[in-house]
């Protein structure tokens, strides 16, 4: 037993322009099962390795098989220091995160927590942002697919000229995993599982050899060697704020939250464990692979940098098993967060802040079509911006998360603060108030380090969001609805 | 063992896909208490509580009819109405959590008058014979005992089920109600399923640690599937189960 308690919070008067009113579960939380205040059950189906699979699955596909030639090329070898400041910003808001979860174990994640805590103000643009962020999310991973997908076309020797098919690959696989998530019914999470098992192998198998050959113990390559901070300090910051996209997976955990078998031990070591299990191979992945090529040549490679990397320390046979596990990773990625934007949707919808209808499911496959819609059309989109639009994407989608994480982490001092007796997490976050405090203060900060263009953008949407919430639900009331 | 125990038989249905308890099973749980377990499986794309926003007050419809249909014969009917995405993990938690003695794998049929009880060397005989008697009550239906067995054990099977047919009578299943017979095979599970599709209805105990593998793997559902008819799983003793479930813990199973 853990987390909620029957709590008969239940909000007054609260309808939005529909006339619809929040779907208000007075629920007790089992390690098996969600019970509503009628009985009925919810069961909990997701355990740890499913937890971790997710988080891990969500991240991995950027931070290893994109960013690195990216990276490279803005900070030097010094990317590597890029993605420890993003891993350190991210378990600072895992942390508090985890509390949150324990003490709400359901749907919907980082807007749920927000909207108890801090309202329905707030709920409704995260929650709305959480929807965009992820849509730019998965755009993003969809046209790293399709770099990948292009690499293997042209390596298989399929030649289409000067012209790049990156973005009509992007696309019509964006299509295809919207498609398959409607009339899908087979059940994917074991496969999930599995890829990210492969995955693992893949990078770790990669990790050792490069890492000995740039010692010197074996191969050929000679190491490259270069000023660690050969652009300079404060790009690294910039840099951290561009990769923070590689960390966005941890709080996908959460938007399952319901799910989770056990959430009281599962959710805090899954979403702590798997930014920890990133940050590690991002890390080290960096330092391999500068240490081969050298920043400059690494930057020149551009999105699929480390199929290079790959075959100059284990040859063709190296390179193939990159743009695999590229592939895999990249959909892997884009499918989880198609999956979350679904989930945010519902969440929002089921609230009121949407209109109901966004979260149908469809009679005849059981699935919710209108929000897979409402997350696929919008990604499709935003893969036509393409190659260019790389960077755009990751930054708005990090922008968007980044005031989320900022937010809980505000949640998490407001709900101590105020101490409804509801709010009963049973996980507490370590160095309370510090670490939320700092994960507070990192979030927004690291948001100051990004592109104009991409911030320009990710205000933009936030305040359409809010435009939308005074429109359409300012009088829905969600602050301790649980 | 046998004496607290209330026998209770849990009856799952997936009540949205129109499934429904026909009224010849209605009629034979009829001596037991029942706990109507009404489940709707979704794809891991849709959260159980939208699910649940949309199809509850239908289900819960559908599921207090068939509960009227069990009361209306003189049972103790609860239900339980349960969104999941693993309905293995569902019925076996439900199972443990409500004590159940028995799980019915629903099948269409006819008046149940036969029973059909495979009995193996494993087998938990005098919990099943409990079971049987508790079930049977006081009508007059004829209870098969047979073991399946190859060549060289048919005489220490025909000694195994004479045992048996006392545990069954000592039980209180009128003696005269009770046959045994020996079945030479080679390939028990389908000799079962054949021999149980001359019958109303299967009782079978359930012999790995799981019920879980047990209902759901092979064996069960060759036997339910080949006889056409409805197979009731005698389940372990709670102790055993609990075993079951410590294994279990961190199973994947969406």
């Amino acid at each position: 037993m853990s987390g909620g308690e029957d709590v008969d919070v239940a909000p007054t008067e609260t309808t939005n322009r529909d006339g619809e009113t929040p779907v208000v579960d007075s629920a007790e939380t089992t390690d098996e099962t969600t019970v509503t205040e009628e009985g009925t059950e919810l069961e909990r189906t997701i355990g740890l390795t499913g937890g971790v699979a997710i988080g891990v699955g969500t991240m991995i596909g950027a931070g290893i098989f994109v960013f690195p030639g990216i990276a490279a090329g803005e900070a030097g070898p010094a990317a590597s220091a890029s993605f420890a400041l993003g891993a350190v910003v991210a378990l600072l808001v895992a942390l508090p995160t985890s509390e949150l979860a324990t003490a709400m174990p359901r749907s919907g994640g980082g807007y749920y927590f927000i909207s108890r805590g801090l309202g329905s103000l707030f709920g409704a643009v995260v929650g709305l942002s959480l929807w965009f962020g992820l849509v730019f999310a998965s755009a993003f991973y969809l046209v790293g697919f399709g770099f990948y997908a292009q690499a293997v076309l042209q390596r298989a020797g399929v030649a289409f000229g000067d012209f790049s098919v990156v973005v009509p690959l992007a696309f019509l696989f964006g299509a295809f995993l919207t498609v398959l998530n409607v009339t899908g019914t087979e059940n994917a999470a074991k496969l999930q599982n599995g890829v990210v098992a492969i995955l693992l192998a893949i990078i770790v198998g990669f990790l050792t050899f490069g890492g000995l050959s740039s010692l010197g113990v074996i191969g050929d390559p000679e190491p490259v060697s270069e000023p660690f901070f050969s652009q300079g300090g404060l790009v690294v910051v910039n840099t951290a704020a561009l990769v923070f996209t590689s960390y966005l997976g941890f709080a996908q955990v959460a938007t399952v939250a319901g799910e989770i078998k056990d959430p009281s031990r599962n959710l805090p070591l899954a979403m702590v464990g798997s930014v920890l299990i990133v940050g590690v191979l991002y890390v080290a992945t960096i330092l391999v692979a500068v240490s081969a090529f050298g920043s400059q040549r690494l930057a020149e490679f551009g999105e699929t940098a480390m199929v290079d990397v790959a075959e100059s320390f284990l040859g063709p046979a190296g390179a193939v098993l990159i743009l695999v596990g590229g592939l895999l990773a990249t959909v892997s990625s884009a499918n989880a967060s198609i999956l979350s934007t679904s989930r945010a949707i519902y969440a929002t919808s089921k609230d009121a802040l949407l209109p109901r209808v966004a979260s149908r499911i469809n009679l005849k496959y059981g699935t919710p079509h209108v929000a897979l819609g409402l997350a696929g059309g919008p990604i499709l989109a935003l893969t036509l911006l393409g190659e260019a639009g790389v960077e755009i994407l990751a930054e708005v989608a990090s922008f968007l998360h980044l005031v989320m994480y900022g937010l809980m982490c505000v949640a998490l001092l407001v709900l101590r603060r105020e101490d409804p007796e509801w709010y009963d997490p049973s996980f507490r976050v370590p160095g309370y108030p510090v670490v939320p405090l700092l994960g507070a203060l990192a979030s927004f900060a690291l948001i100051g380090f990004m592109n104009r263009a991409s911030q320009v953008i990710g205000a933009g949407i936030m305040l359409v969001c809010l435009a939308w919430y005074f429109y359409y639900a300012r009088d829905v009331t969600l602050k301790g609805a649980v | 063992m046998t004496d607290d125990t209330d026998w209770t038989t849990l009856v799952p249905v997936e009540v949205l896909e129109g499934e429904t308890v026909p009224d010849s099973l209605v009629e034979l749980l009829g001596p037991l208490p029942v706990v109507v377990l009404g489940y709707h499986v979704l794809p891991e794309q849709t959260a159980p509580g939208q699910a649940r926003m949309q199809f509850e007050d239908r289900a819960q419809a559908k599921l207090a009819e068939i509960a009227d249909a069990f009361r209306a014969v003189g049972t103790t009917a609860e239900t339980q109405l349960v969104f999941t995405h693993d309905e293995d993990q569902t019925i076996d938690r439900v199972a443990d959590e409500t004590d159940t003695a028995a799980v019915l794998l629903p099948n269409p049929a006819g008046d149940v008058e036969r029973l059909f009880v495979p009995l193996g060397g494993s087998s938990d005989v005098d919990r099943i014979a409990a079971y049987v008697a508790a079930l049977v009550d006081d009508r007059s239906i004829a209870v098969a005992l047979t073991h399946v067995t190859g060549e060289a054990g048919a005489d220490a099977g025909q000694a195994m089920l004479d045992d048996a047919a006392a545990t069954f009578r000592a039980a209180g299943v009128p003696a005269d109600a009770i046959s045994t017979d020996v079945a030479v095979s080679d390939e028990p599970l389908r000799t079962i399923a054949t021999l149980g599709a001359d019958h109303d209805a299967v009782v079978m105990g359930e012999n790995q640690p799981s019920l879980r593998s047990f209902l759901f793997g092979d064996s069960a559902e060759r036997v339910a599937a080949a006889s056409l008819g409805p197979v009731l799983v005698v389940r372990n003793e709670p102790e055993e189960q609990a075993d079951g479930e410590a294994a279990d813990e961190d199973d994947e199973a969406t």
